[in-house]
């Protein structure tokens, strides 16, 4: 199965990032990760696409989910 | 079509009381399915956990993995749902030729997923959510520099002067982590002074960063984008202050999630479940363990103890009806 670019923005400290990242590898769908704790220049880039602060946010093609919502992941990667 | 065979015992939260319950049910050879959103539970927002006895010092991804990890020694007998519970009711009583026993009323638990699960008793420990502060601008900078998970968000606000609201626990552990990241950090309190442990205290009440502000009440929150200001009230003198900051941390407490149930099991006072020391409610077959419920310490080990003891009231209840 051929997926979009994935990226995901997190924390290192962050459950529901941790959550995420399990279910994508579950599910076998490749995705770069972003530690927006160690990168200010990535944190202020996240803020710009999600309009907002909260991890983790998940870039899929031209979509971003906020937060860990196995529902709208599974939609978006249709799996 | 055949009704599925009712599951002897549904739990309801996937945190270390529901995990615990889970594992003492299996090892009582009992059906169990277990339904939550969030593996793990709260613990995963935790930060570093240096009281969970027999691990000196440990963090809440590390301790969630842990018990997911022992919980799926019993996967033949534990079936996990990642999925939210909407209801949960109780049907008729059985008629007396019914194979589930006579006279026995089934639970039954729908969900988002637009799933419907019957058992035979549950065990609910769907935990707390955090309590907001109700005041204009909340809702408007929620994610826009107010967050209620420090430990998710506070390296976000590296090298900006941040609130922390509440002088809990909680609070405490908030500013502990702010420490390294923020520039400044006020900490408001609405009495008249931190009730946070003072083994946790100590880690800041010296740090000249750390402005420690009692007596106060938060009124608003204001900003353009992004969170600008606080404004809090000292509730002495009346007189209103406005500090500016890039971030709020809100930490002022939890409130029970009873929402599934809060028609079919007695609350007390402040929406918690009445549960008695050994997890059972008003409710005969509906137990209920950990900070959902009317607990005074909302503690990891003490979770995962309620846990226990409801499991085995559970199981004694279900070995009294065969």
């Amino acid at each position: 199965m051929s997926f979009p670019d994935i990226t995901i923005y997190t924390t290192k400290t962050c459950g529901y990032c941790k959550a995420t990242k399990a279910f994508l590898t579950e599910h076998t769908v490749p995705f770069t990760e972003i530690d927006v704790g160690a990168d200010q220049e990535k944190a202020r880039e996240m803020i710009e696409v999600s309009g907002q602060m909260g991890v983790p946010v998940i870039v899929i093609g031209d979509e971003f989910v906020v937060g860990y919502d196995e529902e709208k992941l599974k939609e978006l990667l249709k799996l | 079509m055949t009704t599925p065979t009712p599951y002897d015992i549904l739990i309801v939260g996937y945190g270390p009381a529901g995990i615990t319950a889970a594992i003492y049910a299996a090892r009582k050879r009992l059906t169990v399915a277990l339904i939550g959103d969030l593996p793990g539970g709260e613990v995963r927002n935790s930060g570093d956990i240096e009281n969970w006895p027999g691990d000196q010092h440990t963090d809440g991804n590390t301790l969630a993995d842990k018990l997911i990890a022992h919980l799926g020694d019993h996967k033949d007998l534990v079936t996990i749902m990642q999925d939210k519970v909407l209801t949960i009711t109780q049907e008729s009583p059985t008629p007396s030729n019914s194979p589930s026993g006579k006279g026995r009323k089934l639970f039954i638990t729908t969900t988002e997923g637009g799933k419907t699960y019957t058992s035979k008793t549950v065990i609910y420990t769907a935990g707390r959510h955090p309590r907001m502060l109700n005041v204009p601008g909340e809702a408007e900078y929620k994610n826009l520099g107010i967050t209620y998970c420090a430990t998710c968000d506070a390296p976000l606000f590296s090298g900006m002067d941040v609130a922390v609201v509440g002088g809990g626990n909680t609070g405490a552990e908030a500013v502990i982590m702010l420490q390294k990241i923020a520039k400044k950090i006020y900490v408001l309190q609405d009495s008249d002074r931190l009730i946070a442990d003072p083994v946790l205290i100590a880690n800041f009440d010296k740090d000249p960063n750390v402005t420690i502000i009692t007596n106060t009440k938060t009124t608003k929150i204001a900003g353009e984008t992004m969170v600008k200001s606080l404004t809090y009230q000292d509730v002495k003198t009346g007189a209103e202050h406005t500090v500016a900051v890039g971030g709020i941390f809100v930490a002022i407490g939890a409130i029970p999630n009873t929402g599934p149930v809060k028609d079919l099991v007695k609350l007390d006072r402040m929406g918690a479940i009445e549960a008695d020391r050994y997890g059972a409610t008003n409710v005969p077959g509906f137990f209920a363990a950990g900070d959902v419920t009317n607990i005074r310490d909302a503690q990891i080990v003490v979770a995962a103890g309620q846990g226990c003891s409801a499991a085995l009231s559970a199981g004694d209840y279900l070995s009294r009806q065969q």
